[in-house]
């Protein structure tokens, strides 16, 4: 009876009585053991506390329409948001932008009257670039009855969250770029596939440059995958591909500069990176520090955003090629509103990128899926969830019925020498998503037709 | 085709699991334990792969296929391979095909389809090694059909015989010295210009 007591407050505490529009409860990987302890407090609490009122009503709502309706739980007006972005670890500066793009979105979602009628609520895990964590943490979100999570970066972070919500018949919304070759009924894909990006990059490499490549990646599936198409792409139009060297997601400097040392070695290369993380920027560095060409044997990448340039100053990414659906010069309504308010939010100098912007309009059309299914349950948002487009900062996105990944509009910027990505080229169409293209030497003809040049590289 | 693989065989197959002794592991290593397989399970790059291993179930992972490579090569074992993998990509599929994987176990692993895999992985495998005796069988023939044929046009002109009796004479020669109708046509072959007439 003495406990009692104790873990009505802790329940009270954490799951009832805090402001709903804010961040309520950031946990770690090292929390995790007294998360799982306070689920089960709170679990317990639930029934014994709140026995009465919200389990019959629970029970009513079942038996109303067969399934379990979120909206049960009237004492509460919201609903709760998981967000699955490392906050520290080797890829925590690419994904706490993509948090604050989500945070973002979730705000003004919020301003204009929350879905179907309740407002959003945030709960956030920091997983610390680690799948485990990952697991986890979107065990103890759902736990914690969120609707939906939102968030990985890494695949090894998407693959372990994967099982997780096709358990528990819930949702991932994925805003990264990936390496294909998957589909979930339980995950929308809001970032590019290879057919997106590594095709669009390698034809705009063939037309502008005859030069040799080295590839290096992070020691990872999506590096691996992508050299491969690029490798196939490449060689395909008679580029020489001269090596692929693969650094460790948690590199020393030293086997950074020993990688470096490898890559001038080679003599005249451009250099195609997927080094993701806090490896990309140390390796920016000194490969900048090593001395190259930036105009005639550039860095080129589908990765290096205007969030690791911010890292490394201009100076180091000046002349870096990106392909992405988004860079934060694109120039229409939607983009500048998302721009002015993500600065208003997080400061004027906050690096925006293509991830940030995934994770911002994927919770966009979370919501509009969300109000069209008039129900939060899982199977109602994925059927409406293709049903309809928004007007992203990248342009009308829409998500592709079969695949579950995005329309996206592809674009090829060159950084300057402040840490801007300029963009040269962009698609005057949406582009299908293709997770399953593997003939990407024949894709050449089609995308040459597809894009405007302008700008002169 | 006859039945190539009874199902009561299957408890007899001697499994080796090269994988993380993590979740997946475990269950694969469970699962193989319920259907009554004996299964060794090893994952360090030092471990050697029982001499008697029928079946190497694998886990994919870029940074173990070459230790894999030579843990088969070491063990020098004709083993039935079964790929465990955690992405469709081709570059895992590749690494898979490398190993000349003939089943694949996916990951988060399930109990249902380890048994499938085992038994169609099996059967594939038996298959394989059967029309490989064949084709060895066939070769041989067709690479004798060839020395005979010869060795009769060689008898057929030495001693002016029809082509059915030159091959008799070979016959004949084969069984009285109790050796192989291809020796006897090779040595015909051998001996035929000392025995020719300049």
């Amino acid at each position: 009876m003495v406990i009692i007591p104790i873990i009505l407050c802790s329940c009270i505490s954490k799951d009832l009585f805090l402001p709903y529009n804010g961040v309520i409860y950031d946990g770690g990987y090292f929390k995790v053991m007294v998360q799982q302890i306070e689920i089960a407090m709170v679990v317990f609490c639930r029934r014994f506390y709140c026995g009465i009122g919200r389990y019959t009503i629970l029970k009513l709502d079942r038996s109303k329409d067969g399934r379990l309706q979120y909206k049960m739980t009237n004492s509460r007006s919201t609903a709760k948001i998981g967000l699955l972005f490392s906050e520290t670890g080797a890829t925590s500066i690419v994904e706490n932008s993509q948090r604050k793009g989500a945070l973002l979105a979730i705000n003004q979602i919020n301003e204009s009257g929350g879905v179907l009628g309740r407002q959003l609520e945030v709960l956030s895990c920091d997983s610390a670039s680690d799948a485990t964590a990952f697991f986890e943490n979107a065990n103890y979100l759902l736990d914690m009855e969120c609707v939906a999570l939102f968030g990985c970066y890494m695949s090894s972070s998407r693959k372990a969250v994967l099982p997780v919500v096709e358990k528990r018949n819930s949702l991932l919304f994925y805003p990264t770029l990936y390496e294909g070759f998957e589909f979930s009924r339980n995950c929308i894909y809001t970032g590019a596939s290879p057919n997106q990006s590594a095709s669009v990059l390698a034809n705009f490499l063939t037309r502008n440059f005859k030069s040799n490549y080295v590839f290096v990646g992070s020691d990872y599936v999506f590096p691996y995958e992508i050299n491969r198409i690029m490798l196939d792409l490449l060689t395909s139009q008679g580029a020489i591909v001269k090596e692929e060297i693969y650094i460790p997601l948690n590199a020393t400097d030293d086997e950074i500069i020993r990688v470096v040392k490898k890559v001038k070695q080679l003599g005249e290369v451009i250099v195609f990176s997927s080094v993701v993380g806090d490896a990309a920027i140390t390796f920016a560095r000194e490969y900048h520090a090593a001395g190259f060409n930036q105009e005639l044997t550039p860095v080129v990448s589908l990765t290096f955003s205007e969030i690791d340039a911010k890292e490394t100053g201009g100076k180091v990414s000046n002349g870096y090629i990106r392909v992405a659906p988004y860079f934060s010069e694109t120039a229409n309504v939607a983009n500048k509103k998302f721009v002015d308010e993500f600065k208003i939010q997080y400061g004027p100098d906050e690096a925006i990128s293509a991830e940030t912007e995934a994770a911002y309009s994927q919770m966009w059309i979370f919501a509009e899926a969300v109000e069209r299914a008039g129900s939060f349950d899982f199977k109602n948002i994925i059927n409406s969830i293709s049903t309809f487009t928004i007007e992203a900062p990248q342009g009308p996105i829409q998500v592709e019925k079969n695949s579950q990944h995005t329309y996206i509009w592809p674009k090829i910027a060159i950084c300057n020498e402040h840490g801007k990505f300029e963009i040269v080229e962009e698609s005057k169409l949406r582009i299908k998503p293709d997770p399953y293209m593997i003939n990407y030497d024949s894709a050449k003809d089609v995308l040459t037709d597809m894009y405007s040049v302008r700008g002169v590289v | 085709m006859a039945r190539s693989l009874r199902f009561k065989d299957v408890r007899d197959i001697k499994i080796t699991l090269v994988h993380p002794h993590d979740h997946d592991g475990i269950e694969i290593v469970n699962q193989i334990e319920r259907i009554g397989c004996q299964v060794q399970h090893l994952w360090q790059a030092n471990q050697v792969i029982n001499v008697e291993t029928e079946v190497l179930i694998a886990g994919i992972f870029k940074e173990n296929i070459n230790s894999i490579k030579s843990q088969i090569k070491n063990s020098g074992n004709d083993m039935t391979t079964i790929a465990v993998l955690d992405y469709e990509s081709p570059t895992t599929l590749e690494m898979a095909i490398d190993l000349n994987a003939v089943a694949i176990i996916s990951k988060p692993v399930r109990s249902f389809g380890i048994f499938a895999n085992l038994v169609i992985a099996r059967w594939n495998w038996n298959r394989e090694q059967k029309l490989k005796k064949r084709i060895h069988r066939l070769e041989r023939l067709v690479s004798s059909k060839t020395l005979v044929n010869k060795a009769v046009l060689i008898i057929m002109n030495t001693q002016r015989l029809s082509e059915d009796d030159a091959y008799k004479l070979i016959r004949t020669q084969a069984m009285s010295k109790r050796t192989s109708i291809k020796n006897i046509a090779e040595a015909i072959i051998n001996t035929e210009d000392l025995l020719t007439p300049k």
